[in-house]
């Protein structure tokens, strides 16, 4: 219902962006981490950012918080150049960067003390909202070298809601959380949304991605493959489920057809790469040939085999 | 700025390790002084057939002015250098080893603000275990000359003894900051407090030897001391009459140094230290 909410508010905010990234690149030695990458991402969305391992996400987010300079290119953020106007645009930015770091010898609630401290500010009931915010609170006195992975995590989404951040940027939130606390940060997630913030998620786990996400791109070895809505993106991998009684020859004949991507044939069916739009077209081809549809449907895709499609990972629901 | 100075107190303040290194330095002092008190020659006086024992040091006001300014005079020395030394590379250190680096430079305003407030929250601790360390020494000294019974006096806080005491302090603060930069430069470098720390005192005692070897050559290379840390160092610890540590001098060939060109020469160790290190600082990605 959250997501749906969202999915409306978007549709709104559609036009304003928060984030720009332009021809965005970053060079370590011979190695180029990330290419040209041009990224719009406007108010209210929920944007995920998937890549397999080494593609270029963490090197992308770092550019974005100014964590790692870019060899070219330029981020703007709420319409500022963050070179130019780094700590107006970071203070409104919360950012939770790969594994949760903070303070050992300090509790969960000291941490958050001593960045609202640096930030400025803060006062204390903040840190107690955020804190209850994540479940946290009973434990905030706790050391956080005593806390479990799951309760850094939470630690981390907390400090990132400190500053009241207009773009909240999360990089694997949900890593090492029981299926509880994952459920929890996965309702967290869209409700964030829902109170007019933007959302950059970096998530290993795509179906994750699926839930929460209006928009995901894609990167692979430094440059995006796909950007678009999770609509359109899914819509990409439909396929038209078609059985006939001679599927053999049927297939001799689509193939012929150049419009048609790709066919194959499972459990009776064949699976034609083609848009949904093409049914009745591909119906009346085979009538002419006397081979007549007795079943027609539209085969869904999910997230996880678009993104095995585009970027030819193996995985087993998650990219590394 | 300020905000970030109160962050990086506060996070020193919170740190046990920020008073290990106290206890340790107040600890050592405490030893050496009692040392001091327990091979202190006596003067043994018979007076109308009664036996009276005194410090060899008779009044009680030389032996506290005595046991103030070998303190100072140590704080500069090695005891001094290696735990500022420790304290500094591990603020920064920890920030790398934890990566809190990360999160941290995301609640900073900028980088140069962030740099700026670590050295200067360095600063005020290493003064104030200094001030610490002072005190804590006075007050023994007072107990053992009270355990010695005879009564305390502070004579010692004459206006132009403590005058010339808190030069010496100043001095000794001054001699400590190079080496503290020196290791800042190496943690930043390393992206470690053991790299910090190693390189910081492992460079120092490099140092040292070539000064030593330079100081028995001939012609220009025997100048090349004047112009070394560890001797200029010394020339400035050694304005208080007391030295604190080992007293470098250079050989019977080195032109000797003024003190302006010790000062001199120390700021531009301190200066190019902190130089270095802010750029690395500031050019360097923050990566995982």
């Amino acid at each position: 219902m959250a997501v749906q909410n969202n999915k409306d508010q978007l549709n709104n905010n559609q036009k304003e962006v928060i984030l720009r990234t332009t021809g965005l690149t970053k060079k370590f030695g011979k190695r180029t981490a990330v290419n040209n990458l041009n990224l719009e991402i406007r108010k209210g969305e929920v944007f995920g950012f998937l890549g397999p391992n080494g593609s270029g996400k963490s090197t992308t987010v770092g550019m974005i918080v100014g964590l790692i300079k870019p060899t070219s290119g330029s981020v703007n953020a709420f319409g500022m150049n963050l070179e130019e106007n780094y700590w107006e645009i970071i203070r409104r930015v919360g950012a939770t960067i790969e594994t949760p770091a903070f303070y050992p010898y300090l509790s969960g609630w000291d941490n958050l003390e001593l960045f609202s401290i640096a930030i400025g500010g803060i006062p204390p009931a903040k840190i107690k909202e955020v804190l209850e915010r994540v479940n946290l609170l009973d434990r905030a006195k706790d050391k956080y070298k005593q806390y479990s992975l799951g309760m850094k995590q939470r630690l981390a989404i907390a400090s990132s809601l400190l500053r009241n951040p207009e773009l909240i940027i999360l990089d694997e939130p949900t890593n090492g959380l029981d299926p509880a606390g994952y459920k929890e940060i996965r309702d967290l997630i869209p409700s964030l949304a829902g109170e007019n913030r933007t959302i950059i998620l970096c998530s290993h786990l795509l179906h994750e991605v699926e839930l929460i996400c209006n928009r995901v791109a894609i990167i692979k070895e430094g440059n995006v493959i796909a950007c678009e809505s999770m609509q359109v993106l899914l819509a990409k991998g439909q396929m038209l489920q078609i059985k006939v009684e001679n599927p053999q020859q049927a297939m001799v004949i689509l193939k012929k057809q150049e419009w048609i991507k790709n066919i194959t044939q499972a459990d009776g069916y064949l699976l034609v790469d083609a848009p949904k739009e093409d049914a009745q077209r591909i119906s009346k081809i085979l009538a002419e040939n006397n081979i007549f549809v007795s079943e027609l449907s539209v085969k869904s895709s999910d997230l996880e085999s678009v993104f095995l499609e585009l970027t030819g990972s193996e995985t087993n629901g998650k990219t590394n | 700025m300020a905000r970030l100075i109160r962050a990086e107190i506060y996070k020193l303040s919170k740190r046990s390790m920020t008073y290990i290194l106290l206890l340790i330095l107040i600890g050592l002092f405490a030893l050496i002084l009692l040392i001091t008190q327990a091979t202190t020659p006596t003067a043994t006086t018979v007076t109308n057939g009664i036996t009276t024992t005194a410090p060899a040091v008779a009044a009680n006001v030389q032996f506290l002015q005595g046991v103030v300014t070998s303190s100072i005079a140590m704080l500069g020395g090695i005891i001094g250098v290696v735990l500022a030394v420790v304290l500094v590379a591990n603020g920064m250190g920890s920030e790398y080893g934890w990566n809190t680096i990360r999160p941290y430079l995301l609640c900073s305003e900028s980088r140069s603000k962030m740099f700026a407030s670590k050295l200067i929250a360095d600063a005020i601790f290493i003064v104030a275990g200094m001030i610490i360390c002072v005190i804590t020494v006075i007050l023994l000294g007072v107990l053992f000359t009270a355990i010695r019974g005879y009564s305390w006096n502070l004579g010692a806080s004459t206006l132009s003894f403590t005058g010339s005491q808190l030069l010496d302090f100043t001095r000794a603060f001054y001699v400590i900051l190079p080496y503290a930069l020196l290791a800042f430069l190496f943690t930043v470098l390393g992206r470690s407090t053991a790299t910090g720390i190693g390189f910081g005192i492992g460079a120092s005692v490099i140092e040292l030897i070539v000064t030593g070897l330079l100081a028995s050559a001939h012609g220009w290379l025997a100048k090349i001391p004047n112009y070394m840390l560890s001797i200029n160092v010394s020339k400035i610890t050694s304005l208080s009459g007391t030295s604190g540590g080992v007293t470098i001098s250079g050989g019977p060939n080195t032109p000797i140094a003024s003190s302006l060109h010790a000062f001199i020469v120390v700021a531009v160790y301190c200066v190019v230290f902190t130089a270095l290190s802010y750029i690395i600082f500031l050019r360097r990605d923050v990566t995982g």
